[in-house]
């Protein structure tokens, strides 16, 4: 995770962000599907709790 | 310099100008964010302002991270002929799942990033669209997941099918459609319609006889401003409908400006059409109803009603075609409000309706036109129908069968009683910090 440099040598290099081509990639993958599934479920919460108080 | 060296500077230079070109029309594009969210606060009443608002940033928001996800991956896979089941091992589907090399900063990869962003803004617009028509009555919680579908899901699959060189609709039927009167406006406006039906309409919108109240926004000014903002956006979302691909390798012969189905086209083409209908939709509308709301609404169909065919029309007829769109939309939106369907801004009418027109005129008056690649389809107008209903369908059903699975949920809609007080209840701060006060409509 902290030497996640794909490259040696920026002659020739293609793809220059952190983890290309590694496995790690896919962390930030499951990170980044939960930030947007996390927040959703929090707006629901909020919703209820809103709902409840004037209904 | 050898004719190599050459050759490697003209590329240089030209993949360079593409990048930079994506690049700016993105930026203009979020004009279009900019001016539905105004447009959207103007026609919300003063309870509700900034909750419309929070709406229109968080399906901007929420459309970024799932269309590097998935979305962009969609366009691909249906992108080679599949209706119904993606073809995960096509080229390019294969190239743009999100943890390749292809998704991500590449320093022998000028093009895929700047061509997602563009695509980034065509769903979010897909997504600004729908968000009008259910201001002050849908949750945030829903509204996002409906963004998320429609704008990362819905649309791109119809982008595969119908604006994709390799798409059915393309290889099989002709189908013509440069400027996505269906992929973009007919999907978001049958979408908007499906969830309509489920959402229900405004307290206070209808009375029990089944009449209808207007239910004013709070800023006219603000909704009009808003509608111009819009229209500078859409300068920049058909400037990217376009490509300008390096001279291929071989070869001395420019390519220069080609649609999105690989066949020749102008921006002068665009530049043309574009203006032309934009300003026949303006007079069409004010011909009607003399309304300022109306006028600018107008702008938007008059461009929708000619986009289809923004290369080939002649000026004259996408003037024409931007005067008739003016025309109907108010027509449009009585006839759908008199359904008991409360569509907050008119966008079934504007982009559903519409993008109907842009499709099916292409069908009427440009027939013909050869095919773009060896054995295939002419525009036609059973092409064009075909595209038709297969946009209509797309945009109605998936937005009719998840509203309703939110409604059984109970997510939907915002309760009657806190619609009453308004749904900035849900908003930490206060629009209007001085107290301006919402008539009450109940």
């Amino acid at each position: 995770m902290f030497d996640s440099s794909p490259i040696e040598s920026w002659e020739g290099a293609g793809a220059v962000f952190n983890s290309a081509g590694g496995g790690n990639v896919w962390i930030w993958v499951v990170i980044a599907a939960a930030l947007c599934i996390i927040p959703i479920i929090s707006a629901i919460r909020h919703e209820n709790e809103i709902e409840n108080k004037h209904g | 310099m050898s004719p190599e060296e050459l050759r490697a500077v003209i590329d240089a230079a030209a993949n360079a100008s593409m990048e930079a070109y994506y690049w700016w029309a993105t930026g203009i594009m979020v004009c279009i964010h900019a001016g539905f969210m105004m447009y959207e606060m103007g026609q919300s009443r003063v309870r509700n302002v900034l909750a419309s608002g929070v709406k229109n940033i968080l399906a901007f928001a929420f459309i970024i991270p799932t269309f590097f996800l998935f979305g962009w991956w969609l366009y691909w896979a249906y992108g080679t002929g599949n209706i119904f089941i993606p073809d995960a091992s096509a080229e390019f589907a294969q190239y743009y799942v999100p943890w390749s090399d292809g998704m991500g900063p590449n320093l022998q990869d000028q093009a895929s990033g700047v061509f997602w962003a563009a695509f980034v803004l065509f769903s979010a617009t897909t997504a600004s669209i729908v968000s009008g028509s259910v201001i002050e009555r849908i949750r945030i919680s829903s509204w996002i997941i409906l963004a998320t579908l429609v704008g990362s899901v819905v649309w791109i699959i119809a982008a595969g099918w119908g604006w994709s060189a390799g798409g059915w609709l393309v290889t099989d039927w002709g189908y013509h459609d440069v400027g996505a009167a269906g992929v973009v406006h007919m999907i978001s406006g049958f979408f908007a319609l499906g969830v309509l039906i489920n959402l229900g309409p405004r307290v206070g919108r209808f009375n029990a006889d089944g009449s209808a109240n207007d239910l004013p926004g709070h800023s006219i000014p603000m909704t009009i401003a808003g509608l111009m903002i819009i229209i500078i956006g859409f300068f920049g979302f058909l400037g990217a409908c376009l490509l300008y691909p390096a001279p291929m390798a071989g070869s001395t012969a420019d390519a220069g400006w080609l649609t999105i189905y690989g066949g020749p086209a102008t921006l002068s083409s665009f530049a043309f059409n574009t203006l032309m209908s934009f300003a026949g939709g303006i007079i069409g509308a004010y011909f009607i109803t003399k309304d300022p709301f109306w006028m600018m609404s107008g702008a938007l169909a008059g461009i929708f009603c000619a986009a289809a065919g923004l290369d080939l029309w002649y000026p004259g007829t996408a003037f024409a075609l931007g005067f008739l769109g003016g025309v109907v939309i108010p027509y449009a939106h009585k006839m759908i409000t008199s359904w008991g369907i409360d569509d907050a801004v008119g966008a079934v009418s504007v982009h559903g309706v519409c993008g109907l027109i842009g499709v099916l005129a292409v069908g009427v008056l440009l027939g013909g036109y050869p095919p773009l690649t060896e054995g295939g389809e002419t525009i036609s107008f059973t092409g064009q129908l075909v595209g038709a209903i297969a946009m209509g369908l797309g945009g109605f059903i998936p937005g009719y069968v998840v509203s309703w699975i939110l409604n059984k949920c109970g997510i939907l809609r915002t309760s009657d009683a806190v619609q009453q007080i308004g749904v900035d209840a849900e908003i930490p701060v206060a629009a209007y910090p001085e107290n301006m006060q919402s008539r009450d409509y109940s």
